[in-house]
């Protein structure tokens, strides 16, 4: 079961080499496709983590599991927040929950946030429209902890 | 007039512009994150100005060699495009974006704005 994990202090410059890293590691165990959206969410997960990190610090882990003909990608950010930001991720968070079409939610963020002047606000639903992985959110002890994953299985292979 | 464009030029990310009759092309080189936000929003800013002041009928915005962009320099070009369908009609040009098949991420964000401006947007592979 390939696997790492990776504890920084992130800057923005850093999340892009992390998002290459990512790219380069994976693209050995998945297809071109899978690993861009593999690299994508990781790029917009970090992003959020070094945006909602109350003391400069993050871990990202990511893994695959071999499930028979198939598997499963796993990428988990982990961070400390303050109350205010633990407060906005569990609204982002209901709210994507509650929207159940991925890619009219998107739409829609698109359209609310045009005219926002900072951040894009659109990270997650990017994530979730464009990569199809879903997302969850884990708060405890003010660590918050964001998961994203997608079963994939091998061409061929009954679903 | 030939469109008067500063060539934006950091460690990660460049951009440049042409024109040529009624089409202009903004050109976008490297990539597109966080730390060179400004200079994204600069770029798709001065495009603006610039299709606007030639009354330009399409601009072009050539992403070939963009490895990736970020959801907030995404969001540049959301503002523009939606800026864009506020105008009157009379005043709209068509934006062309112009992508790398092999650079899977284009195909997946760029689909997303074409739907946002299906009147404005078409894609080039």
């Amino acid at each position: 079961m390939p696997c790492f994990t990776l504890s920084f202090r992130p800057n923005t410059a850093l999340v892009s080499s992390v998002r290459r890293f990512v790219a380069d590691i994976w693209e050995a165990w998945l297809t071109p496709e899978l690993t861009s959206e593999v690299a994508l969410a990781s790029h917009e997960l970090l992003e959020n983590a070094v945006q909602y990190s109350s003391n400069g610090e993050t871990e990202v882990h990511i893994e695959i599991e071999m499930l028979g003909d198939g598997q499963t990608v796993c990428i988990r950010t982990r961070n400390a927040a303050s109350p205010e930001n633990l407060h906005v991720l569990r609204a982002a968070f209901a709210e994507l929950e509650a929207a159940t079409d991925p890619e009219a939610y998107y739409q829609a963020m698109m359209r609310r946030t045009a005219k926002r002047t900072e951040g894009s606000g659109l990270g997650l639903a990017r994530i979730r429209a464009e990569t199809g992985l879903s997302m969850s959110l884990d708060i405890a002890d003010g660590q918050v902890s964001i998961s994203a994953r997608i079963e994939t299985r091998a061409p061929g292979s009954q679903a | 007039m030939p469109i008067d464009f500063p060539p934006i030029k950091s460690k990660i990310f460049q951009a440049s512009a042409s024109d040529a009759g009624t089409l202009a092309t903004l050109r976008l080189m490297g990539t597109a994150d966080a730390s060179v936000h400004v200079h994204v929003q600069q770029a798709v800013t001065v495009m603006r100005e610039q299709a606007r002041a030639l009354q330009v009928s399409e601009v072009a915005v050539d992403m070939r060699e963009l490895e990736f962009m970020n959801s907030s320099c995404f969001k540049c070009f959301i503002t523009w495009l939606s800026d864009l369908l506020e105008q009157p009609a009379e005043q709209r040009y068509r934006i062309r974006f112009l992508s790398d098949p092999s650079k899977h991420w284009q195909h997946r964000s760029l689909r997303a704005l074409s739907c946002f401006a299906v009147d404005l947007v078409t894609i080039e592979a």
